[in-house]
């Protein structure tokens, strides 16, 4: 140790050497590994590892206001109608709405894709599925393998082999929130305000129960995205309130309003 | 099984008896033996690095060409940035450029490929006038208070089918103001270079004549006639 | 030197600590977002003409209304609407205004709609004066000392198109008292589909 006067990290580094070696030396590979999972599971401890992985859905009551992300929302009722305004649905079909109070409490507006992406589509009550993509929009001649294997008309067919989705369940759509004030498509918002709106879905004719599953998706803050390309947006995570919510019959109802105006 | 680390040092004891003083086992990367003499001579740290120095500017270089294709593909096909000929009003100029057809909407051979337009324009004349035509259909055009207009006359000859989408006829002032950028005139044709009979957006005969018009702030001295089709390349007429 | 590998040394490594300390330093705290993302702001009030470089800009209206009624539609207010009446002028080139906002006193922010004939954006050309109506939905907490921001740049993602870039700032000039007053009134206002302005309204090309 005659330089030790000038080589102190190398010091350090040596005698973390030494004490790894003290300690692995004697192991046996199997001591090894577990050695290695153990130290692995001790780094990603504050990382929230240990954090409850699935939290247990609250209830969701008509009348019960929930908090989802900005929006503070209170299910109203459910029912169904042969049309909502300019909402048609096809022959056989009907629209199901969901009427809901729905206040921003935030400090920005939001735009309503926000809240539609917190209350996903009811399933299994015959909610009609979204039009596969690129059945529409495909340019000619792009992709010629794709557009064959999905036919709008078969849905099994939505989950092509390999498809990002992976069940074999078709996409449900997104709902469309109407204002039932004014009968028109919210489009935006504004925070302090409480809007009375309908989110609705065309639901098969051969539906008859009296409730519907709903489901609220909890809203997570993006601040920074991990791929950088969308900051500061927010991110339908899991599910945070599930419920039985009654569906009143089919009667002209949201849209009655509208029309006085 | 050997250690999976290398030994710093030998432990105690383990210090092997008969080796050579000089092939010390388990010597630290970098540490200097202790009787090593001192390297005989000291480069400077700019002789010893000059390799990276030369080569820094050549990958500050590379770097920067690297992410260049946003200027490429972001900035330079939209808008006019390329004058590809200048005369003075009442001369032919000669516009060429290559575009991507993505559709084919009017030619569909083309759908999908790089077409090259060129065309031969010649602005005849830029005056003030006191009132617009009527237009096709809709209300008589009236020229808003506060405001002038200019009919500009432009002479055209090109090849039957040339495309004459996104045409566009500016006026531009001493400032740099660009009056009548939009394709879509006060008129509300939505094609300045078409004839307004005109079924889709490419040429329909060899040779043809249109007037646009443009307003203007009253006192703006126009110096230009800017033509193009949406970009890069345009053509300038300098007004006398 | 030549042989093995460096020396790791102490100096060598207070040179690294020292660098990247200061880096960390300088990101955290020089104000950087300040410097590099705030726009220009022009403030005024309601009649003025501001000047935004690309364009002149006058309010020249602000009313409230509990629904805007259209050709074909017409929106009901959640709280109220502020129905702005503005005039833009373009002086560069084809300009598209994109940004349409309303900014309350604590600092809450609200958004147009382009229900009826309001309009959340407009677009103008230089030559000519181009009206257009605002009307912002919002509760009646936010009427007083409410200020309306303007732009070419929209106002998405906490204004990031409006970075460097004019933008006007307008008082609304609502006082207390009035915002009682504006709150209680139930009117339909009609606006006018955009489209020329008077000459008077904006101002000349400078």
């Amino acid at each position: 140790m005659k330089h030790a006067r000038n080589d102190g990290p190398d010091l350090a580094f040596r005698l973390g050497r030494r004490v790894v070696t003290a300690v692995a030396d004697d192991m046996s590979t199997t001591q090894r590994v577990v050695a290695g999972v153990v130290a692995a599971l001790v780094a990603v401890s504050p990382f929230g590892a240990w954090n409850e992985v699935e939290p247990q859905a609250d209830p969701l009551t008509v009348g019960t206001p929930v908090e989802v992300g900005p929006f503070e929302v209170t299910i109203e009722k459910a029912a169904t109608a042969d049309e909502l305004g300019h909402l048609v649905p096809a022959p056989g079909n009907h629209m199901l709405a969901v009427v809901a109070n729905v206040t921003n409490t935030g400090d920005v507006p939001e735009i309503a894709g926000t809240l539609g992406s917190a209350v996903p589509a009811p399933e299994n009550v015959g909610i009609v599925p979204q039009e596969p993509m690129g059945s529409l929009g495909a340019e000619p001649g792009t992709d010629p393998a794709d557009d064959g294997a999905t036919p709008s008309a078969a849905p099994s067919a939505s989950a092509a082999p390999g498809d990002e989705g992976g069940s074999a369940e078709p996409e449900l759509p997104s709902p469309s929130i109407v204002n039932i004030k004014d009968g028109a498509d919210v489009r935006i918002l504004n925070p302090g305000l409480t809007y009375r709106v309908a989110l609705i879905w065309e639901q098969s004719g051969e539906f008859s129960g009296d409730v519907i599953p709903l489901r609220m998706v909890e809203l997570e803050w993006v601040e920074e995205d991990p791929l950088g390309l969308d900051d500061g947006h927010w991110f339908a995570n899991e599910i945070a309130f599930e419920g039985q919510i009654p569906v009143e019959a089919a009667k002209p109802a949201p849209s009655t309003e509208a029309e006085q105006q | 099984m050997t250690t999976l680390v290398t030994p710093a040092v030998p432990g105690p004891g383990e210090m092997p008896q008969g080796a050579p003083p000089s092939v010390r086992p388990g010597m630290l990367p970098g540490m200097l033996p202790p009787d090593t003499p001192p390297p005989p001579r000291r480069r400077g740290w700019w002789r010893r690095n000059i390799v990276w120095l030369v080569l820094l500017p050549v990958a500050v270089a590379v770097a920067a060409g690297a992410s260049s294709f946003r200027v490429w593909a972001f900035w330079w096909p939209v808008g006019l940035h390329l004058e590809v000929d200048r005369v003075a009003v009442g001369e032919r100029a000669h516009l060429e450029g290559e575009y991507y057809d993505t559709f084919g909407l009017d030619v569909p051979e083309r759908a999908q490929t790089t077409v090259l337009r060129k065309i031969d324009a010649t602005v005849t004349s830029v005056e003030q006038v006191d009132q617009l035509p009527a237009p096709e259909y809709g209300d008589p055009a009236v020229i808003p208070d506060g405001s002038v207009a200019y009919a500009v006359q432009v002479h055209f000859a090109a090849e039957l089918q040339t495309d004459l989408s996104l045409c566009q006829i500016m006026l531009v002032s001493e400032e740099g103001t660009r009056y009548g950028e939009s394709s879509t005139d006060v008129l509300g044709s939505s094609n300045r270079c078409s004839l307004p009979d005109a079924e889709g957006f490419v040429s329909e005969q060899p040779e043809w004549d249109v007037t646009t018009y443009v307003l203007a702030d009253p006192d703006a001295r126009i110096t230009q006639v800017r033509l193009g089709f949406g970009g890069p390349e345009y053509v300038t007429f300098d007004l006398p | 030197m030549r042989h093995g590998r460096r020396r790791i040394t102490w100096k060598g490594t207070a040179l690294v600590v020292g660098a990247v300390a200061a880096g960390c330093a300088l990101v955290t705290y020089v104000p950087q977002v300040q410097g590099v993302d705030t726009p220009f702001v022009v403030k005024g009030a309601v009649g003025e003409t501001l000047d935004l470089t690309y364009a002149e800009l006058t309010v020249t209206d602000v009313r409230v209304a509990d629904t805007v009624a259209g050709f074909s539609d017409a929106a009901a207010a959640g709280g109220t609407f502020v129905v702005i009446d503005a005039t833009w002028r373009a002086t560069q080139g084809e300009t598209h205004f994109s940004g349409a906002e309303i900014t309350d006193r604590q600092g809450r922010r609200f958004w147009a709609t382009n229900a009826a004939e309001c309009s959340a954006t407009a677009a103008a050309q230089p030559g000519y004066a181009w009206r257009t109506t605002y009307c912002f939905d919002v509760p009646r907490d936010a009427l007083e000392g409410a200020t309306v921001r303007l732009a070419r740049g929209d106002d998405d993602e906490d204004h990031a198109d409006q970075r460097r870039d004019a933008v006007a700032v307008v008082d609304l000039g609502i006082t207390a008292s009035e915002a009682d007053q504006l709150w209680e009134t139930t009117e339909t206002v009609s606006p006018e589909a955009p489209g020329y302005a008077p000459a008077s309204a904006g101002g000349s090309e400078g």
